[in-house]
């Protein structure tokens, strides 16, 4: 490669900023070589060089540097970095916008497993599926709608489903589903659960819930407000990651003997 | 060994002034150029030949100022001078794919 014409560079760059297009053929005539390099290394750089084997890919993207640098010519200072180094950001940003962004076909099939993979906002635990294939959860269901109304339901039921799937702020999460506030879906899902304590602790057939994780809790934390002859020694959890998985009902601990 | 468009020699880069041109020309379109094909040959023309206007000028045998309106877009391609269309003959410049672009740029 010939030394670079430092007197010729600066001629043409200053013919570039009096706005004369006829100087980019001379341009990269001259400094198409130095040009071609910097283009090269960019696409490197992006992990694209197969696009410099396409010589009308190449050709064009070069001649895409140079009108970069013909537009910025009248800042270019000729006691300063040549003007492919100093412009090389725009050069860059022209490269990347003409191979555009990554991007993969959109295949339905996979669409549909990431949805099903959970990140919907509202939980899809059915709990009168569960019930058919559960007593518990059967036993649950009917005690939960005992004691609450039908919004109140829909509110403990969305609320616990959210919160074993792991969302960090189920509250907020099920206030957007239900209209309501935070703090409403906390005051509901906590009344939700000191009822069916109470309803636990109070009536035989619903005495096996006292075994369920929520339950079993809420009524730890309101024995000394509320009758409870029998201390709890074992809880059952009501795992909703895995009924949502397989429709199991997934048994942490032994169960205890009614 | 003939050049070729895009080839890299030691002292000069030969690139494909066609294409060269019709971005020139594109860009003279979005500036509101009248005849913006035109004025991308003239200006292509003056640049292959790395001629100053009014030496260009000369060499064709017309006026600076009508160059100038050349160069600025205001001469349909088909009024371009005669001596401008010879050089277009004696250079890389594809005269079918510059009319081609004319036609789509006037909408024809």
């Amino acid at each position: 490669m010939t030394s670079l014409d430092r007197a010729l560079l600066a001629r043409l760059m200053a013919a570039m900023a009096a706005g004369d297009r006829a100087a980019l053929f001379p341009f990269i005539d001259e400094f198409g070589n130095r040009l071609a390099g910097m283009v090269r290394a960019v696409l490197r750089s992006l992990h694209r060089i197969d696009v410099a084997r396409s010589e009308h890919d190449f050709v064009y993207l070069l001649q895409s540097a140079a009108l970069v640098i013909f537009d910025r010519s009248k800042a270019w200072d000729p006691t300063g970095a040549l003007p492919w180094t100093w412009a090389e950001r725009a050069i860059r940003a022209e490269v990347v916008n003409w191979l555009g962004h990554p991007s993969l076909e959109l295949i339905d099939n996979d669409l549909g497993l990431q949805n099903d993979a959970g990140c919907a906002v509202q939980a899809d635990v059915d709990f009168d599926r569960l019930a058919i294939e559960h007593p518990l959860v059967r036993l649950l269901v009917e005690a939960v709608r005992t004691v609450a109304s039908p919004r109140d339901v829909e509110v403990h039921f969305q609320f616990q489903a959210q919160k074993s799937m792991g969302d960090p702020s189920p509250a907020h999460t099920v206030a957007d589903m239900c209209d309501l506030s935070p703090a409403n879906v906390r005051q509901i899902n906590a009344r939700v659960r000191r009822r069916l304590s109470e309803l636990a602790a109070s009536n035989p057939t619903f005495t096996a819930l006292s075994t369920v994780a929520w339950v079993e809790v809420c009524r730890r934390r309101t024995s000394s407000i509320h009758l409870s002859p029998r201390p709890v020694r074992h809880a059952t959890r009501v795992d909703y990651k895995l009924c949502r998985k397989h429709l199991e009902l997934s048994r942490t601990t032994a169960t205890r003997p009614m | 060994m003939p050049e070729t468009p895009g080839a890299v020699t030691d002292d000069c880069y030969k690139t494909n002034v066609t294409t060269l041109t019709e971005r020139i020309a594109i860009r003279l379109a979005a500036d509101g150029a009248e005849h913006p094909v035109a004025a991308a040959v003239a200006i292509a023309l003056r640049g292959i030949g790395r001629q100053e206007r009014n030496q260009f000028a000369e060499s064709l045998a017309i006026a600076p100022a009508d160059l100038h309106a050349l160069e600025a877009g205001t001469v349909p391609l088909a009024a371009l001078p005669k001596t401008l269309w010879a050089l277009v003959h004696e250079t890389d410049l594809e005269p079918v794919v510059l009319v081609n672009l004319d036609r789509r740029l006037r909408g024809d």
